[in-house]
């Protein structure tokens, strides 16, 4: 662990986007049903897909597959007909639970990394004794 | 055929063969889904330019094939696995069930048997039927020396041949259920 490198860092914010790109899915289905090309598009733009946008739709195979969204086929004016997606129940309670949890995750991760970041302030800066900056927390 | 049609006929064949080993059901789904993706994607621009990236895109379709093979890794259907386990198991307390726990061990394996992933009706019901008729025979043959009017003179070889074909009774339903999983799991992976 203390030759962690830059990219092992790459490697672990790849695997946390492959771990949370599901619920970011069901976020986007909680706002309106969309289309997959669409939902693709929104993801590609959030940057929260982690690999290339073809893997979305195993991705969305198996979110129907467990229940949490559901397709249905409409006609578009504009070209082909679209397989539309949209969040069942399930996976609205599926996704208000991964909010919680999420918030709980993050608000712990950033108090570490704050914590950590604050230390190295610290020692960097001699003037500063140890220990007033903890009473900031 | 014109070179962006052959563009996307050549994208299809690298996916469905690096789809290979994943069951039919799964992999005509998702080449639905990429033909969905490419027709909608390409409605408005279909020169090569614009073919090749969306291609580009998508992404090499040896990384979708292995995103599919880990989403269908992580959900076993149905709540059984599918192991051969699972398989040698639903069979052994079909066929020995009975010995360990009289008829509930036998019950276990026919419950085991139609819940198992692998199956037909047909071959449940042939899995099913298997003791009652081996058994039959045999009671039949029992009953019948009961009934004679001297039963010590019973013909005793009489039992052979009943006690072999209630052993075929039991023993080609075993060896059908274990073949058809065999084979079937074979397809399945």
């Amino acid at each position: 662990m203390s030759h962690m490198e830059p990219g092992q860092a790459n490697k672990s914010i790849s695997e946390l986007r492959r771990g949370t790109v599901a619920f970011c899915v069901l976020a986007l289905l909680d706002e309106r049903e969309r289309y997959a090309v669409e939902l693709v598009s929104d993801l590609a733009g959030s940057d929260a897909l982690a690999a290339s946008q073809g893997t979305i739709y195993p991705l969305l195979s198996r979110l129907r597959d467990d229940g949490l969204v559901a397709t249905t086929w409409q006609e578009s004016r504009s070209g082909p007909p679209r397989k539309y997606y949209r969040l069942t129940d399930d996976g609205r309670r599926s996704l208000d639970v991964f909010r919680r949890d999420w918030a709980h995750f993050r608000d712990a991760v950033d108090r570490l990394l704050h914590e950590g970041d604050d230390r190295d302030r610290t020692r960097s800066d001699p003037d500063q004794p140890e220990g007033t900056r903890h009473e900031q927390h | 055929m014109n070179s962006t049609d052959k563009l996307i006929a050549d994208y299809r064949d690298r996916l469905s063969r690096a789809m290979a080993d994943l069951p039919p059901a799964r992999r005509a789904e998702l080449l639905g889904d990429i033909d969905v993706h490419l027709a909608e994607a390409t409605t408005h621009a279909r020169d090569q330019a614009s073919v090749l990236q969306v291609l580009d895109e998508l992404g090499a379709p040896e990384g979708i094939a292995e995103a599919a093979r880990a989403e269908s890794g992580t959900r076993p259907r149905r709540g059984v696995d599918g192991a051969l386990a699972y398989d040698v198991l639903a069979v052994l307390a079909l066929l020995l069930g009975g010995f360990f726990v009289p008829l509930v061990g036998w019950i276990a394996g026919v419950v085991m048997v139609w819940n198992g992933p692998r199956w037909t009706t047909a071959d449940r019901w042939i899995g099913t039927l298997a003791w009652p008729a081996a058994l039959a025979p045999l009671v039949a043959l029992l009953a019948g020396l009961s009934l004679a009017p001297q039963p010590d003179s019973g013909p005793v070889w009489v039992l052979l041949p009943v006690g072999l074909l209630s052993a075929a009774l039991i023993l080609v339903p075993t060896v059908h259920l274990l073949r058809v999983a065999a084979r079937r799991r074979a397809a399945d992976h």
